[in-house]
């Protein structure tokens, strides 16, 4: 719009100009000052009125409420400099405009951006030629012509940052376009994944109800754990994929945390035995029974991740598990009796692929950032200390307070 | 009393199959639909299954949209429905239907959500 509306009108220009002095209406002395002023007012015009034809679309209530304040501070103004104060003072005053333009281009576009100067213009044009406002001068189109060089000047900022904010939100568009996209592509490839998953746990479970001979239930058995192992994989990556888009939400239901800590305890007893750990549970007075309105699976998914990672890393010990509350929050300690870790890699323990990059024990590395995600997005948290003699992690969570809190 | 006839309806060949088995062994008849459409054809020539285990994305017409039929139906509407799926299980939320099952998921844990839902038949279907 800006190189067509510069262009275009050089031709206009020069033709008018030359058939005015061709017909003598013209001196040869003010020729060019006249053509430029002729070029500067067809090429505003056209600078002005052209975005706003192409770019009208429709605005919600808010924004048309705005773009009549807009609208209207900006009239005030330009009576302001160009007609009711003192033309001295207006000259000073007349760059206060420059503030209303940019917020027309910031918060309309190109096309706000252009209806303000277009209003600013008219209202000046008119001052100017009545000889109201700074630039009013004895000479009329001298005058017009400081003012068209003024006008120029806020147009094309305010166009500028026009463009710059609709090439802002265009991009912020495609962007979101993508992350839907994305979106998408995790619920199908989800799906797709745990499909076939489901389908050999069901067939590895039949072939199992079958067997007889010892040796192979046990490889069933094995093949069992292994595909177990594989949908945990997805289920993690999964739902790293969903935190980072914000797509993981909590289904909070009220329940009580002695119980779920129980069932995880008794749930991991097999995988408990196989790494040759015992479970110790102390549960302190006055937790015996810890109600909250939490996600039950997560928090599950939460305490087996822990006791999982702690039969993982102190194979052959006992793992304790206490739960404690001061009736505000509920906590639970699981302390294995490992080597501890290092204080250089506790720092970004809960960091993403944190153990994947270091390749000793297996696994991905999302369990205990998936772990921290679950604590926070409750409110709680969860942290860790360790020394040469364990690790102990300690998740916190709020306990309902009032039961009517749960409706909210 | 009679035995109770569960409808399973799954587009995947090997998982419809291989529950068949699993049900049939735990002493339920079994009736199988590989969509909504046949789910709705079953209907239509009268069986009435005293429980439905519904997958959720499949071809023709999906979960959603037999459970919205189902809905629709008086004589339909009363049988209960477990939904079944490998998609994420926030999808299921707002459907009426008793329990969620999310796949991959253990026999003994169908067997008890089947076992916990069933209507007890009293009459032949």
């Amino acid at each position: 719009v800006c190189v067509a509306a510069l262009a275009s009108t050089l031709v206009s220009a020069s033709l008018g100009v030359v058939s005015l002095w061709l017909a003598g209406s013209v001196p040869t002395t003010s020729f060019t000052r006249t053509w430029l002023a002729w070029w500067l007012g067809d090429a505003m015009g056209a600078l002005v009125v052209a975005p706003f034809l192409l770019s009208a679309r429709r605005a919600g209530i808010g924004r048309r409420v705005e773009f009549a304040l807009l609208m209207l501070a900006l009239t005030l103004s330009t009576l302001f400099v160009f007609v009711w104060l003192p033309p001295l003072l207006g000259m000073r005053l007349k760059y206060l405009l420059m503030p209303l333009l940019a917020w027309a281009g910031v918060r309309f576009g190109p096309q706000g951006a252009a209806i303000a100067s277009l209003a600013i213009s008219a209202v000046a044009v008119g001052a100017t030629t009545l000889g109201f406002g700074p630039f009013a001068m004895n000479v009329l189109h001298e005058g017009l012509f400081e003012l068209q060089w003024f006008m120029a000047v806020l147009a094309v900022l305010s166009l500028t940052l026009g463009a710059a904010t609709a090439e802002r939100d265009r991009a912020h568009r495609v962007a979101l376009d993508a992350v839907s996209a994305r979106d998408v592509f995790l619920a199908i490839a989800s799906h797709e994944l745990r499909t076939p998953l489901g389908t050999m746990v069901l067939l590895l479970g039949t072939l199992r109800r079958r067997i007889i001979e010892p040796a192979v239930g046990d490889r069933v058995d094995r093949a069992l754990r292994q595909t177990e192992r594989l949908s945990k994989l997805v289920d993690a990556l999964m739902d790293v994929a969903r935190i980072d888009s914000g797509a993981l939400v909590l289904d909070r239901q009220l329940c009580d945390l002695t119980q779920v800590v129980r069932e995880v305890v008794d749930r991991c007893a097999g995988s408990a035995s196989r790494a040759g750990c015992a479970m110790e549970v102390t549960i302190s007075n006055g937790a015996h029974e810890l109600r909250g309105s939490w996600d039950r699976k997560r928090i599950e998914q939460l305490l087996e991740n822990l006791l999982s990672n702690a039969f993982r890393h102190a194979p052959g010990h006992v793992v304790h598990v206490s739960l404690e509350s001061d009736g505000q929050f509920a906590s639970v300690a699981i302390r294995d009796e490992g080597e501890g870790i290092d204080a250089a890699r506790l720092d970004g323990i809960f960091d993403r692929f944190q153990r994947a990059a270091e390749r000793e024990h297996g696994g991905l590395g999302l369990g205990l950032y998936i772990a921290r995600w679950i604590a926070d997005a409750h409110h709680g948290h969860l942290t860790v200390t360790s020394n040469p003699a364990g690790t102990v992690f300690t998740v916190v969570l709020p306990l309902l307070h009032d039961e009517k809190d749960i409706l909210s | 009393v009679c035995t109770p006839l569960i409808m399973v309806v799954d587009d995947d060949d090997d998982f419809r199959e291989a529950l068949e088995e699993v049900l049939v062994g735990e002493g339920f008849r079994v009736i199988a639909a590989a969509n909504g459409e046949e789910a709705l054809r079953h209907f239509r020539l009268g069986v009435m299954p005293h429980l439905l285990l519904l997958d959720l994305w499949m071809p023709h017409m999906d979960g959603w949209q037999l459970r919205r039929h189902m809905e629709d139906d008086p004589s339909l509407k009363n049988i209960p429905v477990v939904v079944m799926t490998a998609a994420h299980a926030p999808d299921a939320v707002g459907m009426r239907v008793r329990e969620v099952i999310s796949k991959p998921a253990p026999i003994f844990d169908i067997v008890s959500v089947v076992q916990r839902n069933v209507n007890i038949p009293s009459t032949p279907p």
